[in-house]
């Protein structure tokens, strides 16, 4: 009975949490980069990710320094950024 | 967000039945991915884990102190009705804190208000506490010697230069004794038969479930507290029996996941590894159900995966080849990640870590190796 209650509420779960996974996204990944830079120590991140992985201005970089080229190559960052 | 969660389940299921590994492990390893994919790996890590504990009997500073109820059920073949209460107890207690979230923020919320003036006398007494629980004079001398030597430690360790030093500290003083403990002589293993004979009532389940969202939350609020620490406080006041232990163990250990995200949105502070690596930044009252729901979603796939991998867990043949193997994984990723300095606390803390099992005292003494440093720099 444990068990079979255990396997019942376990995929309960997961169905009702599969809607907000569906339709929704992990901003984690960033926001599109509008304005001017404005902490030093974001400035200094991207100027070393361009150095490092020799990146043109406008690819995109997570705050964590994921690089994320995609054809459009937007600047992306999270909030180290304003 | 759907292929990220699934993707985070299938590599935390993976890497949660390879004993010695650990979630904050995984998590540095996954730094540079998304927070849904680590969070993912992170909570069926920690469900899955629940197979390496029974069956491979591989403790981490989370699940030390389900060694001795599980130890009954083993011997007498009854292994996955251990898996069960833990893997109850994980669903159990993070839907019932997903219910009773927006309570459960305000309380957050009040008691860290009310709490915060008085933190390094309520840690310092939890610590004294923890030391005088032990049932000897002979206990609670090993357990102070452990409290001062893994705090040392710790102090050092964190004040030096190491690359992610937690991961050495803790592989050492948890991961590292706990797989030499497999060249201990050992009674021979029992077949362990798929069964339904433990079955806790209706008002245990409901008693452990709230008592380890009471004691969770509070410890949350406490530096170097750990998920052992907080079972053992909801055993003591509520006097929780031994098989039903293990639900609450296991409720308090994907509730340390869901309090850590809380705090992380309402306090900023995060009080578990791999949402230290995703950065407290991330969790905002906007995304809050999303990460619920990240939450629950790979807990709850972790569970089926695990009851079913719990009825096949196949017979190891060599399991001393096994943790020479896991051993040398360790070493590796301790001296990539954290270099030659690295290896030297790696050494120091498996030292210090195999005093508990010397004097027989609990291993979560050894969460010093936070608490002390965190006293050293607040409390004098």
């Amino acid at each position: 009975m444990t068990e079979r209650f255990i396997i019942i509420l376990a995929l309960m779960l997961s169905i009702i949490s599969l809607p907000v996974l569906y339709f929704s996204t992990d901003e984690t990944r960033g926001i599109e980069l509008q304005g001017t830079i404005t902490p030093s120590r974001s400035l200094l991140t991207v100027i070393q990710l361009r150095t490092r992985h020799n990146l043109t201005p406008g690819a995109r970089i997570t705050a964590r320094g994921r690089i994320l080229t995609t054809p459009n190559h937007v600047a992306f960052i999270t909030d180290d950024i304003t | 967000m759907i292929t990220e969660a699934l993707s985070g389940v299938a590599i935390g299921t993976i890497a949660g039945i390879v004993p010695g590994t650990h979630p904050n492990l995984l998590a540095t390893l996954l730094a540079s991915q998304s927070a849904t994919l680590i969070l993912a790996t992170a909570l069926a890590h920690t469900v899955t884990s629940t197979l390496a504990l029974v069956y491979l009997w591989y403790p981490n500073e989370d699940t030390v102190l389900a060694q001795h109820p599980i130890a009954q059920l083993s011997a007498r073949g009854l292994g996955h009705e251990a898996v069960k209460l833990l893997c109850l107890g994980n669903i159990l207690g993070l839907t019932t804190a997903t219910i009773l979230t927006p309570f459960l923020l305000m309380a957050l919320v009040v008691m860290h208000h009310t709490l915060a003036p008085y933190t390094v006398i309520i840690v310092t007494c939890l610590v004294l506490f923890f030391i005088l629980h032990e049932p000897t004079i002979s206990r609670k001398i090993g357990a102070v010697l452990v409290v001062i030597l893994s705090g040392v430690l710790g102090h050092i360790t964190l004040n030096s230069d190491i690359t992610d030093p937690l991961f050495p500290l803790f592989t050492g003083l948890f991961g590292i004794p706990a797989l030499f403990t497999q060249f201990a002589p050992r009674p021979p293993t029992r077949r362990q038969q798929p069964t339904d004979m433990v079955r806790p009532n209706l008002l245990q389940l409901a008693t452990t479930v709230l008592g380890s969202i009471v004691s969770v939350s509070t410890l949350t609020l406490l530096p170097g507290m750990s998920v052992s620490q907080a079972s053992l406080m909801s055993t003591f006041l509520l006097r929780i029996k031994k098989y039903t232990y293990l639900v609450l163990l296991g409720s308090t250990q994907t509730l340390d996941y869901y309090f850590s995200l809380l705090s992380a949105q309402t306090l900023g502070k995060t009080r578990n590894g791999a949402l230290e690596i995703i950065g407290a930044h991330h969790f905002t009252p906007a995304n809050q159900w999303l990460f619920i729901s990240v939450l629950v979603f790979s807990t709850a796939l972790a569970t089926l995966a695990t009851l079913y991998m719990s009825r096949h867990f196949p017979h190891i043949p060599h399991p001393r080849l096994l943790t020479i193997i896991v051993l040398a994984l360790l070493f590796g990723a301790v001296l990539y990640i954290s270099g030659h300095n690295g290896i030297l606390v790696l050494a120091s803390a498996a030292s210090i870590g195999a005093l508990p099992l010397l004097f027989k005292t609990n291993r979560t003494h050894l969460m010093s190796c936070l608490i002390l440093p965190w006293l050293i720099r607040y409390g004098i």
